[in-house]
């Protein structure tokens, strides 16, 4: 399984557009991996993590082959991970050729959520009939098959109204744990976890506050160690098992190049935007 | 005066986002020039055209830098040149707005297509946001520069599109992208006001494609407009024509593109691209 990261900043990009705090101005001074784009990332080129307004941008730049992404599966419906402006793009007026059907993944509250309007987006008549969008509506802890793919939606400690999960992906004895937009994990999620024993041979963990201790919405150092350890406790991971910090905000006070010694000594890699990892 | 375009492309981008045509494809493997994201322009680093969700990515790749930009025109609502949404990281705590610029962020557009930013403050606080309806024909000071808007043969019911003029210190520059052939009112009004412009950016999506006039231009109905602009004098052959807003439905690789602008007095767009006049 190859996991490939596009976009690994919060909500505001990294540096934030309109920003002047110290830690912007640094990661704009040093550039390359400190320049994070909006969250998403995609597995074995095929299933695509969230559809943040930077994908688009991935395409362009990064090799993302987005034409050809048959499924993705949409954590929740903030607009740093799901983008409406360019799905009316995937119609017959905009979209030539041997076009094949883009489902997403999400739950009815993230579909739903009135802020965003994803679910009446996609569902709306007009691109409805063209049969290139779907919606399916997923619910956490009730397996699902992607592409021959084993899908697990796990419930997240996030704003609730944005109907957040977050998943893991099996195949062939190999197991990704992708979760970002959440705090140290809820009670249920735990709960599932310790009665079915996923195994994660990777684990890629929200740590959206840096070198900050807050660890519910998001996480940081603490919380994602936190998580970690308990992982590793109940079975779920090993020391085989490797673990990624993603997901930063510039409030997180500390930049790519900055955060890796600290990762590094917690035992963390740190994802950058077209960082990828074979396992 | 200086024109940096950040995005020179029309809704759905080139290579568009979804889009397997031959066109796209070409693009996609000649890269450079031929990769076009949506439209956005910037005036003398101040004055900013259009804001969707390509913006972060003219930070990356183009430098664009909106610490101390505090004015945006909005052509129109339609997603390819606004993406409210983003707008949201001007809220504090998403964004430490440089001390040395206290000043508000203003955003000018119609009534209509000040909409969605309206909706989006109606769920979230953002003090910064200073909304300002243009009012067509009506010129307006944003810091130093004198801003005309103009009605825009564009989906003018559903979102009151404007296109814009701007000047300063005797040089002028009309923006003219979403719009078909310019409206009556608008050439009553340049003759009237004896309207001069150096340097004139027009829709051209439509490229090729015969007679198309309304809605969006191409290269027929740009020259119509210069054409017309020549005759009442708001423009001579001094003046820059420049051609913007392309569809991978119409518009052929960079390289042909400029052959063809060329060959017609044109100046074609790519996106990074600087002229200063």
């Amino acid at each position: 399984m190859k996991l490939k990261y596009y976009g690994t900043a919060a909500a505001e990009g990294f540096p934030a557009l309109f920003c002047d705090c110290e830690t912007c101005n640094r990661a704009r001074k040093a550039g390359g991996r400190n320049l994070r784009k909006r969250s998403h990332a995609c597995v074995d080129g095929k299933i695509l993590l969230d559809f943040g307004p930077d994908t688009y941008s991935s395409y362009l730049y990064d090799g993302l082959d987005l034409p050809n992404i048959k499924n993705c599966l949409i954590t929740h419906s903030h607009e740093d991970h799901f983008c409406i402006s360019p799905i009316p793009a995937k119609t017959s007026h905009y979209a030539h050729g041997d076009i094949e059907p883009l489902m997403f993944y999400m739950t009815k509250t993230a579909a739903e959520d009135e802020r965003y309007n994803i679910g009446k987006t996609i569902r709306a008549p007009h691109i409805a009939k063209e049969n290139v969008l779907g919606l399916t509506e997923i619910e956490p802890f009730a397996p699902f098959d992607v592409e021959g793919y084993k899908v697990t939606a796990y419930v997240a400690d996030h704003d609730k109204l944005s109907g957040a999960v977050f998943y893991s992906l099996e195949k062939d004895g190999k197991g990704l744990l992708y979760a970002n937009d959440t705090g140290a994990f809820p009670a249920s999620t735990w709960k599932y976890l310790e009665e079915n024993k996923p195994f994660f041979n990777v684990v890629s963990l929200d740590c959206c506050n840096g070198v900050l201790t807050y660890k519910s919405s998001h996480m940081g150092l603490n919380g994602c160690s936190e998580v970690k350890g308990k992982l590793i406790e109940i079975g779920c991971a090993d020391e085989n098992t490797v673990f990624i910090l993603h997901h930063f905000s510039h409030n997180c006070r500390v930049t790519y190049d900055e955060i890796v010694p600290l990762a590094k000594e917690l035992g963390f890699e740190v994802a950058f935007d077209t960082m990828e990892i074979e396992f | 005066m200086k024109i940096k375009f950040f995005g020179t492309a029309a809704y759905e981008g080139i290579p568009a986002v979804f889009c397997k045509c031959e066109r796209c494809m070409k693009a996609r493997e000649l890269g450079g020039k031929d990769i076009r994201t949506r439209s956005q322009s910037m005036i003398d680093d101040k004055i900013l055209i259009d804001f969707n969700e390509d913006t972060l990515t003219h930070q990356y790749k183009f430098g664009l830098d909106m610490r101390y930009v505090n004015t945006l025109l909005i052509t129109h609502k339609h997603e390819d040149h606004l993406y409210a949404l983003d707008l949201g990281n001007l809220r504090g705590g998403f964004s430490h707005r440089p001390q040395d610029n206290p000043e508000p962020f203003t955003i000018y557009s119609s009534k209509k297509s000040l909409a969605p930013i309206e909706k989006l403050l109606e769920r979230i606080n953002i003090p910064l946001i200073n909304m300002q309806v243009a009012k067509e024909f009506e010129p307006f000071n944003a810091e130093g520069y004198k801003i005309t808007a103009f009605p825009a043969n564009h989906d003018y019911d559903n979102c009151a599109s404007l296109f814009y003029s701007v000047e300063k210190d005797g040089k002028s520059i009309l923006y003219a992208l979403d719009t078909g052939y310019f409206y009556d009112s608008v050439w009553e009004y340049f003759e009237k006001n004896k309207c001069y412009f150096d340097l004139v950016v027009l829709d051209c999506t439509c490229m090729e494609e015969d007679n198309a006039i309304n809605w969006h231009m191409g290269l027929y109905a740009n020259n119509m407009v210069k054409d017309k602009m020549l005759s009442i004098g708001a423009a001579d052959e001094k003046t820059q024509f420049v051609i913007n807003h392309f569809s991978h439905n119409h518009v052929p690789d960079h390289k042909t593109l400029c052959e063809i602008a060329e060959k017609t007095g044109f100046i074609a767009t790519y996106d990074g691209m600087e002229i200063e006049f």
